[in-house]
């Protein structure tokens, strides 16, 4: 079994970076479709 | 090789992540005022939705309004066209009735014309009749002022005549007397006396003074410019002559002391006594 490097490099912090970005523009988003009575998914 | 791929791809990914979180938090940022935006422009568009209902009704309530108008508008067409047929009927009678009238009045002007001038011509004859009259008047005046004079002329002559009567009366009453006298004296007062007639007629001329006819118109009279002074007697002829023509003879009827009456003798008449005549007791 080979050995792998599992050191995170810094494009697993820019990953998560991104990710956070995209929940944070969905949450803005959900907040919006709130001020217009949006209540979400059924 | 892959990882360089992979490595782009993160990158992309991050940014993309990034871009969509900034239009996130910008649409949270903007959309209330965008909502009141909206709210105010659907505000506006319901007032102006509202304005147009308006409008509508307005315009529709307006169109009942203009066709009603437009129907009593066209009912008072009628009735105005019919009217107006009704006074083109009557001007049309009225002109009739001028066109007569125009000739009644030319016919009256040519009648007034014609009485102007007949009235101009009774005027002038007026003015010849006050003028006639007039003189008319100032020979009445004349003629009754010789009516007078001829009155107190005939007062005149009736005095005369009264007086001429006093002393007929009186003559007649002398002559009575002679007549008693030469009756006493055996003298009949009837008696024709003739007087001395000379034996030898002397030659005397005189004039035929005037002439005249009796009551009858039967005889001409003669009255000669010599008388008894002048020898003449009566039953005298003389003979009447102008120039060299031969008239006629007349005896002597009544004879006074310059002048005499002479009878012309019909029988001997050869033309018509003048006056003037020449009067002789012989040729």
């Amino acid at each position: 079994m080979s050995q792998q490097n599992s050191d995170p490099t810094i494009y697993d912090g820019l990953m998560f970076v991104s990710l956070a970005a995209v929940i944070i523009g969905i949450v803005f988003l959900v907040m919006s479709l709130g001020q217009y009575g949006w209540s979400g998914p059924s | 090789m892959n990882n360089v791929v992979g490595k782009m791809l993160i990158v992309m990914q991050l940014v993309f992540s990034i871009l969509f979180m900034c239009f996130a938090g910008a649409v949270y940022t903007f959309q209330g005022a965008w909502r009141n935006k909206a709210v105010a422009l659907q505000s506006q568009l319901d007032g102006a939705n509202k304005q147009v209902e308006d409008a509508n009704t307005a315009r529709d309530r307006e169109t009942k309004q203009l066709n009603a108008d437009l129907d009593a508008a066209r009912t008072d067409r009628d009735a105005v066209r019919a009217q107006l047929e009704k006074a083109v009927t009557q001007a049309q009678t009225n002109q009739q009735l001028l066109a007569a009238a125009s000739q009644e009045r030319d016919k009256a002007l040519a009648d007034g014309e014609i009485a102007t001038a007949e009235a101009a011509a009774r005027v002038v004859e007026t003015t010849a009749v006050v003028k006639e009259r007039e003189s008319l008047r100032k020979r009445i005046t004349d003629l009754i002022k010789e009516i007078q004079n001829t009155e107190d002329q005939l007062l005149d002559s009736n005095g005369k005549l009264a007086s001429a009567v006093e002393m007929e009366e009186q003559y007649l009453g002398k002559i009575g007397h002679l007549n008693d006298l030469l009756r006493l004296n055996e003298i009949d007062p009837g008696q024709q006396l003739v007087g001395i007639i000379p034996a030898e007629i002397e030659k005397v001329d005189g004039f035929v003074d005037g002439t005249t006819r009796n009551q009858a118109r039967t005889q001409e009279l003669i009255q000669i410019t010599i008388g008894s002074d002048d020898k003449i007697y009566k039953d005298m002829v003389l003979t009447v002559y102008r120039k060299d023509d031969y008239i006629c003879q007349a005896r002597v009827v009544k004879v006074y002391p310059d002048t005499a009456i002479c009878m012309v003798e019909e029988k001997t008449r050869n033309g018509n006594v003048q006056r003037g005549d020449n009067v002789t007791t012989k040729l």
